[in-house]
């Protein structure tokens, strides 16, 4: 929550780095008296200030949001922030807003606090002392600091109590090296109700300043200077909400401003493509990776085996630093030097990915994604809007979009960047493309289950899974570190599922380290006493998946949503299931066939009984990345019908 | 009942002519040493500990030096990134850190130096709310690792600030998730501060050698171990009392310790005119002790948010002033506690600062430096304390019960013993489900659901309420009961207001079940609240908490005691046949106890269920386990089962 609310607090998205002037040293604020009047109107809104009546449900009420963005005539960017807080509510207000981080990059930022204090009703006044403003590691840079200068500045404000009124007042500036972005968001709205937001662009009267507003309409108020161009976009009374379960990230949900101070995706490219593609793939391969790719694809066959041989070496034999691009720069360690390390970021690795590949024949590129269906704005061109790097490799004429630096990731199937706008770089530029989803038929989950039950209602069952795409990663990632004792307690661990009694029989796990076709698993459970009779009957319920993540659905708890629900990639659940009756009993009722179908999903479910036998089989597909708020209530109730007490037992009687 | 295995080693009685601290290992011995190492010798293994070792020198003033050397190889890819990257935090204001060695030994054998710009000095990342401006942390990088290669790191800690002047202490692990091939722990320290050492269940590993050899006016002691089995850890365990576990310190007693402390923090318990007045304006129309006590304690547990500095000069025992706790309304669990403590005497009552544990206990039998808590205690009449922890928000016990059972040194200036928190009765912390039901003539189930909590279950529910809107409460709910009922209309729900801490937390709701009866060929399958588990935190939850291992090896630590009751009756319409019930379950043993029932009335027009289950004792031994576990098979099978009713009939 502290780190989400920085994205209002801390302003503007501007990752990117490069050599820059030396960091300046975390200093206390500046404690010039703020004038009479000021301090006035602090105090008189910590005694008189909206309150929970208003905001009954509230943390804090933002009284004023202030971003002021001024590109500079040299390209540097000053971020200028002013923000005003009283806290509502004891707990959360304080969770939220007593501790604020502040992200900026050492190695080419400043950034200044000119105001950080607490303002009490009696007119107290507490100004954040040194002790109380600290820098930190960001916990994503923990493995990686020979990577990025990025670092977080803490500040504490004391005194703080329902009530209290907070102000944070700083300035960052961005040099204009060759990562800077030259662009960003402003949310233009929190969880929280504001009272006044306003976000200023300002540029020299001769650059350009491309904006957008996202999620709400909102035209800015424009003035100007002798030498200077401001965009002023103001709101009052914003109101409280609060964030649902499920829904994709709050850039996704909240309204926002994407701006740049570039002309045109050419421009954003030039800054970037150029400089990864010579780093990345000189035109003179280095000789280790040369041999490596030699060597990698020796055996294979086809150019499908060979991406496919690279793609395994990258993704499972570089380590991958998890850092959000753009936080290291865009430029790319030189893939001979990757190799060397055996660790790198999504720009090394895709570099190092597309090295190799360049190395064995087979064309491909880089490109920039943004996760989470957070949408990109095609009409504000900035590398501020991307998040993370893949790559695209064309083999025998088809793409293959794949993710090197997931490491338990399957060849073709990437999954971030789905159903948006992605940035393809390119010599000499590049270009913006949409990538569709993944079909649901790329990620599919085929569990075989067969299941005996005995007269004294004891369970044998055996399940074999097969899983590809997001479930092959989901198995990768959660099996592949775990060997013998620790590898048997996790399945006796997943046993347990079905009852306290299970027992983890047997359980074998097929390669682990593949990167296409299935996975396979097998799962032998025996339960004692799972359904015992109940006088002349026995209600056996179809035992769950032992797996948890071979079945993993979407949330769909809420019968109505505000906001949309994210449903993670398309893919497609397939169980066939039979069990075996114990002589003496028969079958009275099985669950009855549903078929269907809404918005995100369809279903086809269907049972029957054949003398002590009972085969049932299922087909779940999931075919969007995101649901809106609107669509939600027909998947919902397609969830629940699936879910019914009736889909899930057979009835036996003696 | 914990039941901590101990066995005391008596360094006097130690051969004198043990050897001093070896000699490291030659390259070429260390290279034969990995090399003889099969990684199928290692099935559960993704690395192993081919050197764990520590020499320790330390000086009667209490400073020490600790130089750690570990060499892990790495035998699988997964290997690769525990070894890949290295971590070795310090508080600069205290301590240095030095890297004398860091190189990868490749499998071939060739050796090959970290650069030392892989090496890199920066700030900490700040965990649970405690930013230290002298924290520092020393991250080493690792280039090239590959399956084979092992990585060798040798660092140094110097300590020029001890925790207590004139004072020792430490501890050494000798078994971890890595199988250890070589692991040794020495000391030299000076004879006029000579060690005591306690080995805490050397049975678990591999012969543990000790050896002391006095050498002018310094002693040299020695321990170690080879080929160490790999701990495949068991959920729960708690892992400082369950493993081999080796205590040197020079501290003479707990009571020293005790008085140590109190003498640490007696002068920051000075109360400023600000803290006097509060405390009079917080006491002034209460009218008991209790009262009063509750109030003072509210305010600093309410008002005090946990936020920390770091573990300053005396590595976590130096608490901030009283009153600039109480002015900036932050501090960690010593400061919040120092001012509680302040407070309390301010008004009059007689409260000691006391150093816990949160999670593992502390090993009882040498004093050492192995807190992770501070609380308050407050001196019962006939004896005994009263503990009080103003960090744990939102708890209407004054000590949660999570913290019962667990070791506890009150400091006092005569200095007390190293005590055990009483348990407290699984009562004390219950929950309660009490729900009313009508089946209506259309097959729909309409249900009124009362939820009261004390305890434990009072601070989870509050806490959950505290930190949630009134409107995400309510969603949560929605999930929780369509994660079991997807068709489930909630009809109305309020929870209690969590501020009011001195009021039990209750929930009430009602919802809707269109169709609770499920036709079933010829019989209607009937699901209420309890028999489709929608109250049944018991049976969905703790089977997988509890009860997954068919055995244990280690104690499992429940971590509190607790009692779950489940009630229901329904109503159900006239002329209804009721064929079967759900099977009656009832069991008791030492640690457990359980029972369901559902029964029919007696004019045949309700049922009745009852659901039952105790959890005695928060440590459980694995013969318990046993009993435990019986105790939820019992239950789990009758967990969903039905009603089973016959056809509808006018």
């Amino acid at each position: 929550v502290r780190r989400a609310l920085v994205l209002l607090l801390a302003g503007c998205s501007t990752p990117a780095a490069s050599p820059a002037p030396p960091a300046q040293a975390a200093a206390p604020p500046a404690s010039a008296p703020a004038p009479a009047s000021e301090l006035d109107g602090l105090v008189e809104l910590a005694k008189h200030g909206p309150d929970q009546k208003e905001y009954p449900q509230a943390d804090a009420v933002i009284a004023l949001a202030r971003d002021e963005i001024t590109l500079g005539a040299d390209r540097t960017v000053v971020e200028h922030q002013h923000t005003i807080v009283r806290i509502l509510d004891a707990q959360r207000g304080k969770e939220k807003f007593a501790d604020l981080h502040i992200p900026y990059d050492t190695t080419r930022e400043t950034l200044t606090l000119q105001i950080a204090r607490t303002v009490n009703a009696d007119g107290t006044v507490h100004v954040a002392s040194p002790d109380e403003i600290t820098d930190i590691l960001p916990p994503q840079l923990e493995g990686a600091t020979t990577y990025s200068g990025v670092r977080e500045r803490v500040v504490s404000f004391p005194g703080v109590d329902k009530g209290s009124v907070i102000e944070l007042e700083y300035t960052r500036v961005t040099q204009a090296t060759a990562d800077a972005a030259l662009g960003g968001e402003a949310p233009l709205a929190t969880w929280d109700p504001i009272r006044s937001r306003v976000v200023r662009i300002t540029a020299p009267k001769d650059a350009v300043v491309k904006l957008s507003v996202q999620g709400m309409t909102l035209e800015p108020v424009e003035s100007s200077d002798a030498t200077t161009r401001s965009y002023t976009f103001t709101e009052e009374n914003l109101p409280d909400r609060h964030p649902e379960h499920g829904s994709p990230p709050d850039a996704a949900v909240l309204p926002r401003l994407v701006y740049s101070f570039l002309p045109d995706w050419k421009a954003a490219l030039a800054r970037v493509a150029d400089r990864y593609l010579d780093a990345a793939v000189p035109a003179a391969i280095p000789a280790p990776v040369q041999a490596l790719a030699d060597k990698l694809v020796a055996d294979a066959k086809t150019p499908f085996a060979m991406a496919e041989a690279i793609y395994r070496f990258v993704a499972h034999d570089v380590r991958t630093i998890d850092l959000p691009l753009g936080w290291a720069g865009y430029a790319p360690n030189p893939p001979d030097v990757v190799l060397a390390n055996r660790y790198g970021d999504d720009r090394d690795k895709v570099g190092l990915f597309l090295a190799l590949c360049a190395a064995a024949g087979i064309p491909g590129q880089p490109l920039l994604v943004r996760t989470e269906k957070v949408p990109v704005v095609a009409a504000v061109p900035t590398v501020a809007q991307f998040n993370r790097m893949i790559a695209r490799v064309t083999i025998d004429g088809a793409e293959r979009w794949v993710d090197p630096s997931d490491e338990n990731g399957q060849f073709g199937v990437a999954f971030v960047g789905q159903d948006n706008q992605v940035l393809a770089l390119a010599r000499g530029g590049g270009e913006l493309v949409h990538r569709p989803a993944l079909d649901p038929e790329t990620s599919v989950a085929r569990v075989a289950a067969a299941f005996a039950l005995s007269d004294k209602g004891d369970l044998e069952a055996d399940y074999r899974y097969d899983l590809t795409g997001w479930f092959a990663d989901r198995a990768s990632e959660t099996l592949r570190p775990l060997k013998g004792e620790n590898l048997a307690r996790w399945f006796q661990e997943a046993a347990a599922r079905l009852a306290a009694s299970a027992i983890d029989k047997a359980h074998e796990v097929g390669d682990l380290t593949s990167v296409y076709g299935a996975i396979r698993i097998r799962h032998t459970v025996t339960v004692p006493a799972y359904a015992p009779a109940q006088g002349s009957f026995r209600v056996f319920e179809l035992p769950r998946s032992t797996l948890g993540f071979a079945v993993e659905k979407p949330p769909a708890g809420l019968t109505k949503r505000k906001y949309p629900l994210a449903t993670g990639t398309p893919r497609t659940i397939i169980e066939e299931l039979t069990l075996s009756v114990p002589a003496g009993w028969r079958v009275a009722y099985v669950p009855p066939e549903l078929t269907g179908a809404a918005e995100g999903v369809r279903y086809r479910t269907s049972c029957r009984s054949e003398d002590r036998r009972v085969l049932c089989r299922g087909e779940l597909s999931f075919t969007s990345l995101q649901l809106s708020a609107e669509q939600y209530p027909a998947f919902h109730d397609a969830m629940a019908k699936l879910q019914d007490y009736g889909q899930q037992i057979v009835l036996l009687t003696r | 009942m914990k039941q901590i295995c101990t066995f005391a080693v008596v360094l006097s009685a130690l051969a004198a002519d043990a050897r001093a601290a070896e000699p490291p290992p030659s390259d070429a011995a260390l290279v034969a040493a990995i090399q003889r190492i099969k990684p199928g010798d290692y099935p559960s293994a993704n690395s192993v500990l081919v050197l764990d070792e520590q020499s320790v020198v330390y000086q009667a003033d209490g400073q020490f030096s600790n130089t750690s050397r570990t060499v892990r190889l790495v035998l699988s890819p997964a290997g690769k990134h525990a070894a890949a990257a290295a971590s070795l935090d310090y508080a600069k204001d205290a301590e240095t850190m030095e890297v004398l060695q860091a190189r990868v030994i490749r499998a071939d054998g060739t050796i090959v130096a970290v650069p030392a710009a892989n090496i890199k000095d920066t700030e900490q990342s700040g965990d649970m709310n405690i930013y230290d401006p002298n924290g520092r942390s020393v991250k080493i990088t690792v280039d090239g690792v590959a399956v084979g290669d092992a990585v060798d790191i040798t660092s140094k800690l110097t300590r020029r600030t001890p925790t207590r002047v004139g004072f020792f202490n430490d501890i050494f692990n000798f078994q971890s998730g890595d199988p250890i091939i070589e692991a040794s722990y020495s000391v030299d320290g000076p004879k006029s501060l000579p060690l005591t050492a306690e080995i805490y269940h050397p049975e678990r590993g591999s012969k543990i050698v000790a050896t002391r050899a006095p050498a002018g006016d310094r002693i040299q002691y020695r321990w170690t171990t080879r080929n160490e089995p790999q701990l495949v850890p068991e959920a729960l365990m708690p892992y400082m009392t369950e493993l081999p576990t080796l205590i040197v310190t020079t501290d003479p007693s707990w009571e020293h310790f005790s008085t140590w402390w109190s003498q640490v923090t007696a002068p920051q318990m000075a109360a400023s005119d600000a803290i006097k007045q509060k405390v009079a304006e917080l006491t002034k129309d209460k009218k008991t002790d209790d009262e009063k006590i509750h109030a003072l304690y509210d305010f600093v547990a309410a008002d005090v948010r946990y936020r920390g500095l770091g573990v300053g000069p005396r590595t976590g025992y130096t608490p901030r002033r009283a009153d600039d706790t109480y002015s900036s309304r932050w501090g960690v669990c010593r400061d919040v506690a120092i001012l509680l403590t302040t407070m309390l005497r301010t008004g009059g009552f007689e409260a000691y600062p006391v150093l816990t544990n949160v999670g593992d206990p502390v090993l009882p039998k040498v004093a050492y430096d192995g807190f992770n808590h501070a609380i308050v205690a407050m001196p019962r009449k006939g004896g005994g304390w009263t503990y009080l922890d103003p960090t744990a928000k939102n708890s209407s016990d004054l000590l949660p019960g999570y913290e019962r059972e667990q070791s506890s040194l009150v400091c006092t200036d005569k200095g007390e013993k190293l005590g055990i928190i009483p348990p407290i009765v699984p009562d004390a912390n219950l929950g309660h489900a009490v729900a009313k039901s009508v089946i209506g003539p259309d097959g729909s189930l309409t249900s009124t659901v009362t939820m009261s909590t004390k305890g434990v279950f009072d601070l989870v529910l509050r806490s959950v309420a505290a930190m949630m809107p009134a409107d995400q409460q309510r969603e949560t709910a929605e999930q929780l009961i369509h994660g079991v009922l997807p068709d489930a209309e909630l009809v109305d729900f309020k929870v209690s207001s969590a501020l009011a801490l001195w009021s039990p937390m209750k929930v009430d709701f009602t919802i809707k079940l269109p169709h609770a009866m499920l036709q079933a060929g010829e019989f209607r399958l009937l699901r209420t609240l309890v028999t489709s588990g929608a109250l049944s935190f018991v049976e969905n939850v703790l089977p997988q908490v509890l009860g997954s291992l068919p055995t244990r090896k280690y104690t499992l630590d429940a971590h509190v005691t607790f009692e779950y009751d489940a009630d229901e009756t329904v109503t159900l319409p006239a002329y209804t046949e009721v064929l079967a019930l759900p099977n009656d379950v009832s069991s008791a043993n030492a640690v457990s106890a359980v029972a369901a029932k559902c029964t029919q009335g007696e004019d045949r027009t309700s049922v009745t269920c009852h659901r039952s289950f105790q959890l005695k004792s928060r440590f459980i031994d694995p013969k318990q386990y046993r009993e435990l576990r019986g105790a939820l098979m019992a239950i789990g099978q009758v967990a969903h089962q039905p009603v089973v009713l016959g056809k509808e009939r006018q």
